[in-house]
C-alpha cells in the first residue's frame, strides 16, 4: 500500500505529467463555471450576455486584457521552467523496450482503446472518426437556439453528448492512461504496487460463447457458423435498436421536439446516429469488458469487432 | 534640440502649450522618431484610440470596436489567445533550440544533454519550449470546448469551426513529431507505441485487416518494408531516417501549415461577424453595420438572429412590419444582379413570419422548433 502510493506520487509529480493535472483542475473549474451560467441563462429566459450590447474600444479594454494576460503567463511559464526540468532519460535504445511504454499522454485515450478494439479501429479508424464527427457537427446541429452563449436547457442533447464525449471518452481516459496503467497496461489503483508480473485473467471469451458453444474457430480451424451469425446480428441489432432508441425516444426527449428527426432530414439525421452509436460502443464494449469478461463481440480471420 | 529631434511634421496634429517649456514626455511624442512610427499623437481621444488599432499592423487585426460581452474573459475564457501566445512562445523558444540541435541519432541526444547542462540558459529554453508546447495542447482543447458549449460552431461561424479541428490536429501533430527530437528512451518509445497504429491500416498496413490481399493485388500494403507505417518512420522501426523526417515535419512543415491555418481562423473570425454573441448582441452589431453602410440588416445576419432581434426590439406584435420595411430597404437600393438573392431571402423570411405565427401562444420550444425548419443562412 505504502509503496504503492509512492508510486502514484511518483507518477503524479512526473514532469510530464505535470500539465495533466493543471488540465484536470482547468477542466472540472470551467465546467462548473460554464454550467453554472448555463443555469443562470436558463432561469433568466435572456441569456446575461445579451446585456451587454454596447460596444467598447478595443485600445484600451480588449488590448490591455491581452497584454496583461500574456504577462501572467509568460510568468507562469517562466517560473515552470526554472523549477521544472523537461525530462531527459537515458539515450534511445531500441533494444530495451519500457513497460508499460506509453504515447504522449494526450494520445492516452486512445491508447486506451487499444484494449477493447483491434489496432486498425482504436487507432485509425476512431481517430479518422473522432475527427470527421468533430467537423461534421456544426453542419448536423440545426437548433438555432444557443449560438452565443451558455444554456443547457436549449441544447440538452448536444451539449449532453458533447460532455460525455469530451470528459469521460477524452479527457478521463487519458487521466486513467496516465495514472492507473502500470506493466502490461494493467490497471492498477493508486494504493497498489506496479507488479510487472501482475495475472490478470486472459479474456478469451468472445461474446457468442455467452451463448453456447460458439467459439471463433472450430477445433479443426474452419470458421464456426454460429460464431459469425450472433455476433452480425448482434452488430446489426444493436445499430438497429440503436437507432429506433435514438429516434424515437432520446432525440424527441431531449429536444422536447417530436419531429425533430423528421427536421433533420434522412443525411442529417444518419451522420447523428451513426456517429453516436458508433461512439457509444466504446462505453458498452468497457463495461461488457469488465462484468463479462467479453474481448470480441464477433471475430473472423480478417477483422475482429 | 536639434533639428532630426524635433521637426514640424504634418503627422503630427500636437497642440502647443503656449510657449511654455515642454517635458521630457511632451517633446519625446513629438519627435520625428515617435511620430514616425505611430503616425499619430498621444492624445487620450477615440480618435486616437481607433489609430491605434488601425495603424498597427499586428493590433489591426482586431475591430476598432467590440461588442462589450466580447472581451468577458468569463466568455471566452481567453483561451484562443492563449493558444496563438503559446504558439509564438513555442516558436521563439524552438528557433533558438535549433541553433544547438541536430537531427541526426549520433549527434541528437547529445546535444539535448549540452542544453541542459551546458549551454547558457540552455535548459531554461528546452524546458519553456516543452511546457509551452504541452500548454499549448491543453488550451486548445479547452478553447474548442468553449467553442462548443457557447455554440459559437453555429452559422455563420461553421466553418471556422472546421478549420479549427484541423488546427487542433496540428496541434497535436506538433506536439507528437517534438516529442521524438530529445531521442532518449522516453522519446522513442513513445513515439514507437504512437506510430505502431499506423500498422494497423486497413488495406496499407502490414499488420492491417486485408493488407496481405491488397498487396497481392498492387505490390504495396502487406509487407514491413512496404506499408504507411514505412513511408512515416522511413524504416521498419523508429530510427534515425524517422528523426529525420519528425525534425522536418516539426520545424518546416507543421508550422508553416498552422501558421497559414491559423491566418484563416482569425480571418474569419472577423468575416464572421466577431465574436459570437446572443441574437440581441448579433443583431445590434448588424444594425449598426448597416446603418453605416447603408445596407439592409437582412443579408448581415443569420435568420434566427434576425428574427429574434426584430421580436426583441419592436415586440412580439410588431416585428413582422419592421422585417418588411427593412426587405422593402434591400429591394430598392439592390441592383438587379442581387433580385434573385432577394428572393430567397424573402421567401426566408415570409417562412419564419409565418414560422412564428403559429407558434405565438406555444411555449418556447415550440416555438424554437419552428424557426428551425429553413436552415439555409444568408451570412458573407
Ligand atoms: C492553434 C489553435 C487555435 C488558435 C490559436 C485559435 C485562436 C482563436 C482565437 C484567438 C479566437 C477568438 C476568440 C477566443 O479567444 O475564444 C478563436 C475563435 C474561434 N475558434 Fe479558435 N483557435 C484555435 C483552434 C480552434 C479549434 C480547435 C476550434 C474548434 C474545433 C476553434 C474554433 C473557433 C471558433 C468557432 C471561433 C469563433 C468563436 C466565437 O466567435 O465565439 N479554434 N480562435
Amino acid at each position: 500500500m505504502e509503496e504503492g502510493l509512492k508510486n502514484f506520487w511518483h507518477l503524479v509529480s512526473l514532469p510530464d505529467n505535470v500539465p495533466i493535472i493543471g488540465m484536470l483542475g482547468l477542466v472540472i473549474f470551467y465546467t462548473w463555471q460554464s454550467m453554472r451560467k448555463a443555469l443562470r441563462n436558463d432561469r433568466l429566459g435572456t441569456p446575461i450576455e445579451a446585456s451587454m450590447t454596447d460596444r467598447v474600444q478595443v485600445w484600451p479594454y480588449l488590448v490591455r486584457i491581452e497584454f496583461l494576460t500574456s504577462v501572467v503567463v509568460i510568468l507562469i511559464l517562466t517560473v515552470w521552467s526554472v523549477g521544472i526540468d523537461a525530462p531527459l532519460e537515458e539515450p534511445a535504445n531500441p533494444g530495451r523496450t519500457p513497460n508499460p511504454s506509453k504515447a504522449p499522454w494526450y494520445f492516452l485515450g486512445l491508447q486506451e482503446m487499444l484494449v477493447y478494439f483491434d489496432p486498425w479501429l482504436a487507432g485509425i479508424v476512431f481517430p479518422f472518426l473522432i475527427q470527421a464527427g468533430l467537423m461534421a457537427i456544426p453542419y448536423v446541429d440545426i437548433n438555432p437556439k444557443g449560438n452565443g452563449y451558455y444554456t443547457w436547457k436549449e441544447r440538452r442533447f448536444a451539449i449532453g453528448f458533447f460532455l460525455f464525449g469530451f470528459l469521460i471518452l477524452w479527457v478521463f481516459l487519458i487521466i486513467l492512461g496516465t495514472l492507473l496503467r502500470g506493466p502490461g497496461w494493467n490497471f492498477f489503483f493508486p494504493w497498489e504496487e506496479w507488479d510487472a508480473h501482475k495475472v490478470v485473467a486472459a479474456n478469451s471469451r468472445d461474446w457468442p460463447e455467452l451463448f453456447g458453444k460458439f467459439p471463433a474457430k472450430n477445433v479443426d480451424g474452419s470458421i464456426n457458423t454460429g460464431h459469425v451469425i450472433i455476433g452480425s446480428l448482434s452488430i446489426i441489432g444493436y445499430y438497429f435498436f440503436g437507432n429506433l432508441l435514438l429516434k424515437k425516444v432520446i432525440l424527441p426527449r431531449a429536444t422536447k421536439d417530436k419531429d425533430i428527426v423528421k427536421k433533420l432530414g434522412p443525411l442529417r439525421y444518419g451522420t447523428v446516429a451513426f456517429f453516436v452509436l458508433t461512439c457509444m460502443t466504446m462505453p458498452i464494449k468497457i463495461i461488457l469488458r469488465l462484468t463479462l469478461d467479453v474481448k470480441y463481440v464477433l471475430s473472423t480471420p480478417w477483422i475482429n469487432f | 534640440m536639434s533639428d532630426i529631434i524635433k521637426v514640424p511634421n504634418k503627422r503630427q496634429v500636437v497642440k502647443s502649450d503656449g510657449g511654455g517649456k515642454k517635458d521630457l514626455v511632451q517633446q519625446f511624442y513629438e519627435s520625428q522618431i515617435y511620430t514616425s512610427i505611430f503616425r499619430h499623437d498621444y492624445k487620450d481621444n477615440k480618435r486616437n484610440r481607433a489609430l491605434q488599432i488601425v495603424n498597427n499592423v499586428f493590433l489591426h487585426l482586431h475591430p476598432t470596436r467590440v461588442s462589450r460581452h466580447a472581451i468577458d474573459v468569463g466568455y471566452t475564457w481567453g483561451m484562443g489567445g492563449i493558444t496563438l501566445l503559446l504558439f509564438i512562445v513555442t516558436a521563439v523558444t524552438g528557433i533558438l533550440l535549433m541553433f544547438y540541435y541536430r537531427p541526426t541519432s549520433e549527434y541528437a541526444y547529445n546535444d539535448m544533454k549540452q542544453l541542459m547542462h551546458d549551454v547558457p540558459f540552455g535548459a531554461f529554453i528546452r524546458n519553456m519550449h516543452r511546457w509551452a508546447a504541452h500548454s499549448m495542447v491543453i488550451c486548445v482543447m479547452l478553447h474548442m470546448y468553449r467553442v462548443f458549449l457557447t455554440g459559437s460552431y453555429k452559422p455563420p461561424r461553421e466553418f471556422n469551426w472546421v478549420i479549427g479541428v484541423n488546427l487542433l490536429v496540428l496541434t497535436l501533430a506538433l506536439s507528437f513529431t517534438g516529442y521524438l527530437l530529445p531521442w532518449d528512451q522516453l522519446a522513442i518509445w513513445a513515439i514507437t507505441v504512437g506510430s505502431n497504429m499506423a500498422r494497423a491500416v486497413p488495406f496499407l498496413g502490414h499488420a492491417g485487416p486485408f493488407a496481405p490481399e491488397f498487396h497481392q493485388l498492387v505490390g504495396f500494403g502487406g509487407a514491413p518494408d512496404a506499408d504507411v507505417r514505412f513511408i512515416l518512420l522511413g524504416g521498419t522501426e523508429v530510427g534515425a531516417p524517422t528523426l529525420l523526417r519528425f525534425y522536418v515535419l516539426h520545424t518546416v512543415f507543421l508550422p508553416i501549415v498552422t501558421a497559414v491555418l491559423l491566418a484563416v481562423h482569425f480571418w474569419r473570425i472577423r468575416k464572421d461577424g466577431g465574436i459570437s454573441g446572443p441574437p440581441m448582441i448579433e443583431f445590434n452589431k448588424a444594425v449598426t453595420d448597416a446603418s453605416k453602410l447603408k445596407v439592409s440588416v437582412v443579408d448581415h445576419l443569420p435568420k434566427y438572429e434576425y428574427v429574434q432581434g426584430f421580436k426583441q426590439v419592436e415586440g412580439e406584435q410588431n416585428f413582422k412590419e419592421a422585417i418588411r420595411k427593412d426587405l422593402e430597404i434591400l429591394k430598392q437600393k439592390s441592383s438587379s444582379k442581387l433580385a434573385n438573392l432577394i428572393n430567397t431571402i424573402d421567401q426566408a423570411a415570409e417562412q419564419n413570419i409565418k414560422g412564428g405565427e403559429n407558434t405565438e401562444n406555444k411555449d418556447n420550444h415550440q416555438n424554437h422548433n419552428n424557426t428551425t425548419n429553413t436552415d439555409e443562412h444568408q451570412h458573407h
